[in-house]
């Protein structure tokens, strides 16, 4: 269904605390496991994010190594948490014929009544839902039609998803993925704001006792 | 303003932050949040003081996320006291914040709006910031 993306790995020997030195000269460590044995690979920084940012972790990759073809899915990219760097990225071999389970984003398409009136917005509580499908049905986005939440109270289920042909969603129907949310908060706010105009003081954080409780005592 | 409700011991050590945020280093729920990008205290008036900034500019709307919460007490002498006589009593609260930690979601609202929101919050704090998105993490 999605497009394949293609990248060129080479073997990698150096592993532990020593990968430092390839990230210093622009490789990132990998590892792809899976069908066979596991084998470490070092991929060029930039050419692996521009094909993460494009591929993320639900489009299938065709990891080149040594003129052999793997085709892979990244289950972990482990990044830099402030800077983004990439620092280690685990990829997966799949069974072409196999079923696998992974992740697809949800993504909200259409317009709400109730929000086109100026009540609100509506939002997504839940980010993603987990699907079972053969690799090449892989999807990485599911649309949610929020068009279909009419008035406020209006919520939606997993179960009013239109699954992809082939795809299969293992998440809980009865989860509440979107729903209208923020129409009360004006009042909330006003009241919450008149609220804490008096500082809290740090006197009035009670001390749990030592020893044993009055209840405790009795038995 | 934010505080514990119950605690164990009424004062702590002051501790150290080094390294990097354990945890709480992604956008949760929002689509827009702001980063701590070094590590310090937040005290419950900064984030009061955010919480203010955000609710104003997005004038109502949306919906945000505080991730922090102030659990540690900090002690202070009363002004003009000799020195001795054993610690200070609790004087307030404050969240220990180490770099990566996502301080504040943001969602509902326009990313522009949201962005210009945390901007405006971010000088409030008393440490660097970054604001990131989701599409910032593959």
């Amino acid at each position: 269904m999605s497009d394949r993306y293609t990248i060129t790995a080479e073997p990698r020997v150096v592993v532990g605390k020593k990968v430092k030195q390839l990230r210093r000269e622009g490789w990132v460590p990998a590892v792809i496991y899976g069908q066979h044995d596991p084998v470490n690979v070092q991929i060029e920084e930039h050419a692996l994010f521009l094909t993460l940012r494009d591929a993320g972790t639900t489009t299938l990759i065709d990891v080149e190594i040594e003129g052999k073809n793997r085709t892979v899915l990244a289950r972990e990219i482990q990044q830099h948490l402030t800077r983004g760097d990439l620092i280690h990225v685990d990829f997966m071999e799949v069974d072409m014929a196999a079923t696998i389970t992974s992740e697809a984003v949800l993504i909200m398409v259409g317009e709400s009544t109730a929000a086109e009136e100026g009540l609100g917005a509506v939002a997504l509580t839940l980010q993603s839902v987990e699907i079972e499908c053969l690799p090449e049905n892989l999807v990485s986005e599911i649309e949610v039609d929020i068009s279909q939440i009419a008035s406020t109270s209006d919520l939606l289920h997993v179960r009013d998803l239109t699954a992809p042909e082939g795809v299969t969603i293992l998440t809980d129907p009865d989860t509440v993925m979107a729903r209208f949310a923020f129409e009360t908060l004006i009042e909330e706010e006003e009241e919450e704001e008149e609220l804490e105009v008096g500082d809290g003081l740090a006197e009035d954080v009670e001390i749990i006792e030592k020893g044993k409780s009055e209840d405790e005592v009795e038995e | 303003m934010l505080m514990p409700k119950r605690a164990k011991y009424r004062k702590q050590f002051r501790g150290r932050m080094r390294g990097m945020a354990k945890g709480g280093t992604d956008l949760q729920n929002g689509t827009v949040g702001l980063q701590a990008l070094e590590p310090g205290w937040i005290t419950s008036r900064q984030i009061e003081a955010i919480r203010r900034v955000v609710v104003r500019h997005n004038k109502r709307r949306g919906k945000y996320w505080i991730r922090i919460f102030p659990d540690k007490p900090v002690t202070a002498k009363p002004a003009e006291t000799r020195m001795g006589k054993g610690k200070g009593s609790v004087d307030h609260y404050v969240a220990v914040v180490k770099p990566g930690r996502i301080l504040f979601e943001i969602a509902g609202v326009p990313d522009d709006q949201a962005k210009e929101a945390l901007r405006l919050a971010s000088y409030k704090l008393p440490i660097k910031t970054q604001i990131v998105t989701r599409e910032d993490r593959l």
